[in-house]
């Protein structure tokens, strides 16, 4: 009986230390999503309005920007995908959507939206 | 009952354990201790790691948030290079946050120190000198253009990155790594 209170609580332990070190790795991507889409973004921003109203409705891989796919741990779990809608005429909403896999296999992924307007562009929102 | 009659009960057998029982208790109470010291170890390191994991992070977003502000608002920019080309500085001239120094700041790597900084001014003096983030390795300003691509010219410039690295090393902990960018287009810039 005590050996197997014993060995419940260690595995227990053992568990709750893989959980925390879990959503420590999870918000240390999260970080790095969140700094792809913010760098996706400010290009929004010097691109013309020509440019951007002919972005594709659906979902569109992204070449991850140069300063990340030189970290191999960032190149080879990260992906980031662009799809615009046409809101009404003169305005896109613009949703950047990064994606990467967990230590654990899990597959996460978190948005970013703007609105790209003909004559200037709204701030960003998480989503 | 009489006292005398304990007496007379049969002796019970007492038996003691074998030196083999007690050397494979021993061996697994062993086993067992060493196993939960390896953890305890283990999960200080991790916690001396999480600790500078959340360190650096809380450095590295105030730093470039503190630079995104002036980088934004920069209506021009003038960067310096070290021997082999590679930006160690760079200084905003933005409205009204620098008066006394004709509103320009600077943003600046010192590599002996690992120090990344701003200072008011264009560089020359480190008067009023705050560090923006310590124990940086590596420190990167990379200057695109206005269709996005790298460019080595400063009056071609539009959009400023900023990639910096920072390492932690603590007691029993294996050194520790975190880099931060920050990509940021200075609107006011021609």
């Amino acid at each position: 009986m005590a050996a197997f209170v014993m060995v419940m609580g260690l595995a227990t332990t053992i568990a709750a230390l893989q959980r925390g070190l879990m959503s420590l790795d999870t918000a240390r991507n999260l970080t790095t999503a969140s700094q792809v889409m913010q760098y996706e973004v400010e290009m929004l921003r010097i691109q013309n309005w020509d440019t951007v109203s002919a972005y594709s409705s659906t979902a569109t891989s992204l070449a991850l920007p140069a300063v990340f796919s030189g970290m191999p741990s960032v190149a080879s779990r990260f992906s980031i995908t662009r799809t615009a809608t046409l809101v009404h005429s003169g305005m896109m909403e613009i949703q950047f959507t990064v994606s990467w896999k967990n230590y654990d296999g899990r597959t996460l992924s978190r948005s970013y939206v703007t609105y790209y307007a003909e004559d200037g562009l709204y701030d960003y929102v998480s989503k | 009952m009489s006292p005398n009659d304990r007496s007379s009960a049969p002796l019970r057998s007492s038996r003691g354990f074998t030196l083999a029982e007690i050397m494979i208790g021993a061996a697994i109470g062993v086993f067992v201790i060493a196993g939960l010291l390896t953890s305890y170890l283990l999960i200080i390191r991790s916690g001396y790691a999480i600790s500078n994991y959340a360190e650096m992070d809380q450095q590295s977003r105030k730093a470039i948030e503190q630079f995104g502000i002036d980088a934004r608002m920069a209506s021009a920019f003038v960067s310096k290079t070290n021997s082999s080309g590679a930006v160690i500085s760079v200084t905003f001239t933005v409205p009204d946050n620098y008066a006394s120094t004709s509103n320009e700041v600077t943003y600046a790597y010192d590599a002996d120190d690992e120090w990344f900084y701003l200072v008011p001014g264009d560089g020359s003096s480190l008067s009023g000198q705050q560090i923006l983030a310590r124990d940086v390795t590596s420190l990167a300003f990379n200057r695109l253009d206005s269709s996005g691509a790298a460019t080595s010219s400063d009056s071609t410039a539009k959009v400023i990155q900023c990639v910096l690295t920072l390492t932690r090393t603590a007691v029993t902990s294996v050194p520790v790594t975190q880099t931060g960018t920050g990509t940021f287009v200075m609107r006011n810039k021609s």
